[in-house]
């Protein structure tokens, strides 16, 4: 296994898919709407993507993404204005695309490249907030000692 | 008259402390402050857990040594390559010199790719190795190891010894080393004892920017070294970023900055004592065309090694940029960078993004001369302790943790954190050191008998500086200039920090790309780096051929 410093390090330069056939790794942990952006941004015109998921029971976890207003803004009412703005339907049926995440707006409808190549998994590894808040550090650190020292 | 040029004198001297207070220590103090007294009050409980680890103290010796080593290996690979450049004359020599500082301006992502492309496993190297040897496993395991950390700095450092040492040397009179030969000195006794001596202030000068520049070095030991190894300023970014522990990031920025410091220290004193005023000649009547064939062989031999391995990875990137996924060649990447796919509302187009990056180098460029060279004549003024205390702290920026400073602004800088010129000005934090470094040794070598001879003759203090310092000094003002411009177009931590999304520079556009799954975003960053290579070199080759009135090369 290989450890690289971030996603793009390993999916660009190691992985043989995002290399263009260059890294040695045929395997890489991403995210589930990565095969669709294999098909947006394919050089060769193909209508299917180069790579598929893995989602073996468990074996994924879900990554939620925020918005917020920091305590103490000279315009709350203006920032209001633009949170709702990111979580109207225009906006979130925009971003699967724009940024490969899946919208947080239940109504919202998913590009059919998403249906299609991007399941969500059924069965996440789920773990209650709380508790990663308490242990964070301390996995972090017993994670780093034990894989990377 | 004379009232006038004295208040400007001092005035000018006053103004690189007063950049250093405002965007230097101003934000770093603050975040400091932030970090360590939360309420008021010293935290010590993290830090005193930290200290009593084992190992604290290896990321401390693992800082030192690679920098050290690092720093052994570009003076080898870089001062034969210097001296080719300062004191032979060969064809085309402007534009290899130019080639040479590319390296500097490319961010660590695509070197890492390039390097991944040369010598990974499945690398071309390996693959030429197994095919011509016969073996079943590829030989070279250099990835993810502290070889290839090594020739990454080497990689990243030779300009520097290149330029620094080599504008030095272009300068030196020949006509010690000649005189010495006379009197019967072999070559080797004239390089240790006539040449060598001579040298030493701008060996030592450039030595010491290329330690700091691995001592501090993230980018090519978190992504070439893998997560194996850490530097202080990776512990610091892990600390600061990964885990919050602000705190024990600050504590650990102020480590780092006091082990330079202390090194800075020990290099001032060395540097005030070694320098000697010297007889400064041209370049062009100190430059001789080889003659025997066998230096002429080991010349050619010599550029041929150092640009095999300065050029190799950077063709490496560029031939991907026309190949990445085709079997054949292709211009898709180049076109891709001109079409809004996304219709992002933040599209910018990439040609705006040479502007940009352009303009704010030429700005980083002048800022960096006025503000380096106001602290170089600072520095030179008789010592007192405040010439011996300002002199590291000039360095210090270069020694601070690009982590912590940017929370400093982020911070500190309230609505200047959005204003146009906060990315000129922190590139000139990073720049100006340069030029204090480029410049000064040149500056203590001039000798004042000339200034005294002018100023008796009857010139006046600012005719002898436009007649004498100007004309003596202009080559090391051209090499900090090309450092200054080199650091500007390549500076990417702190750009991406202060930098509007509207006016993104080259290297910030290469990381968007990158930061998006897809071989179309692969081959956009590999594109817009072969813009940046070219870019650079041309822009590199244009300020070389800077000319004062007929003094040229001087």
């Amino acid at each position: 296994m290989l450890v690289t410093n971030g996603w793009s390090e390993a999916y660009n330069d190691h992985f043989t898919v995002g290399s263009g056939g260059s890294g040695d790794r045929p395997l890489v942990v991403s995210y589930t709407s990565s095969p669709p952006a294999d098909v947006v941004y394919a050089t060769d015109g193909r209508k299917e993507p180069a790579s598929v998921n893995i989602n073996p029971p468990g074996g994924v976890f879900r990554q939620i993404e925020f918005v917020g207003i920091l305590k103490g803004t000279k315009q709350p009412e203006l920032a209001q204005k633009w949170v709702d703005f990111m979580l109207s339907k225009p906006f979130q049926e925009d971003m699967p695309l724009q940024m490969y995440v899946y919208p947080a707006l239940t109504g919202a409808a998913l590009p059919e490249l998403f249906t299609k190549f991007a399941e969500i998994p059924s069965d996440p590894a789920q773990m209650d907030p709380a508790l990663i808040d308490a242990h964070r550090e301390q996995w972090i650190e017993a994670w780093t000692n034990a894989v990377l020292r | 008259m004379q009232r006038l040029f004295v208040t400007l004198r001092y005035g000018l001297y006053a103004l690189p402390l007063l950049f250093l207070g405002l965007f230097y220590l101003y934000p770093l103090v603050s975040i400091l402050r932030l970090s360590l007294l939360p309420t008021g009050r010293l935290e010590l409980a993290g830090i005193g857990q930290m200290v009593v680890q084992p190992y604290f103290w290896k990321v401390i010796w693992f800082t030192s040594w690679q920098a050290a080593v690092s720093t052994v290996l570009t003076l080898i690979c870089g001062l034969p390559l210097a001296y080719l450049f300062a004191r032979v004359q060969f064809p085309g020599k402007a534009f290899l010199r130019a080639l040479t500082t590319i390296p500097f301006v490319m961010p660590t992502v695509v070197v890492a790719a390039a390097f991944t492309t040369l010598v990974g496993d499945k690398g071309v190297l390996n693959q030429w190795l197994q095919t011509s040897l016969h073996l079943d496993e590829p030989p070279l395991h250099l990835l993810q190891t502290i070889w290839i950390i090594l020739l990454a700095h080497t990689f990243y450092n030779v300009s520097v010894i290149v330029r620094t040492v080599g504008g030095f040397w272009a300068n030196l009179n020949p006509h010690l080393s000649e005189a010495a030969a006379i009197l019967g000195a072999n070559p080797r006794r004239l390089f240790f004892e006539v040449t060598l001596p001579l040298l030493l202030p701008s060996i030592t000068a450039a030595s010491l920017l290329v330690f700091l520049f691995c001592f501090t070095s993230f980018g090519v030991v978190l992504i070439l070294g893998g997560l194996r190894f850490a530097t202080l300023e990776v512990e610091v970014y892990r600390q600061a970023v990964s885990l919050f522990n602000l705190p024990l990031a600050a504590f650990l920025s102020l480590v780092q900055m006091g082990l330079t410091f202390v090194v800075m220290v020990i290099y001032t004193r060395l540097q005030a004592r070694t320098s000697l005023p010297l007889d400064m000649r041209s370049e062009q009547s100190a430059a001789r065309p080889l003659s025997s064939k066998r230096a002429k062989l080991a010349a050619a031999l010599t550029l041929l090694v150092a640009l095999a391995l300065l050029l190799t990875p950077l063709l490496a990137l560029m031939w991907r940029s026309f190949t990445l996924g085709t079997d054949g060649l292709t211009l898709r990447y180049y076109q891709e960078l001109a079409i809004n796919r996304r219709q992002s509302a933040f599209f910018v187009m990439p040609l705006l993004a040479v502007r940009n990056s352009l303009l704010f180098a030429v700005a980083t460029m002048l800022l960096s001369l006025l503000l380096g060279i106001s602290s170089a004549y600072l520095l030179a003024r008789p010592r007192t302790w405040l010439t011996a205390l300002l002199d590291p702290i000039f360095l210090l920026p270069l020694g601070t943790s690009a982590v912590t400073l940017g929370f400093g602004y982020i911070i500190a800088l309230g609505s200047w954190r959005t204003a146009l010129w906060l990315t000129p000005v922190a590139h000139t934090l990073i720049a100006s050191p340069f030029v204090v470094r480029t410049f000064l040794p040149a500056l203590r070598g001039l000798d004042p008998r000339l200034r005294e001879a002018a100023g008796v003759l009857g010139a006046s203090p600012p005719r002898t500086w436009w007649e004498v310092d100007v004309p003596m000094l202009f080559r090391a003002v051209l090499v900090g200039a090309i450092f200054a411009f080199t650091v500007s177009l390549g500076e990417f931590g702190a750009t991406l920090l202060v930098s509007r999304p509207d006016l993104p520079t080259m290297p910030i556009i290469i990381y968007q790309a990158l930061s998006r799954p897809g071989l179309l975003n692969n081959g956009q960053a590999l594109a817009m780096s072969t813009i940046l290579m070219v870019v650079s070199a041309l822009a590199l080759i244009g300020i070389e051929r800077f000319r004062f009135g007929d003094i040229g090369e001087f």
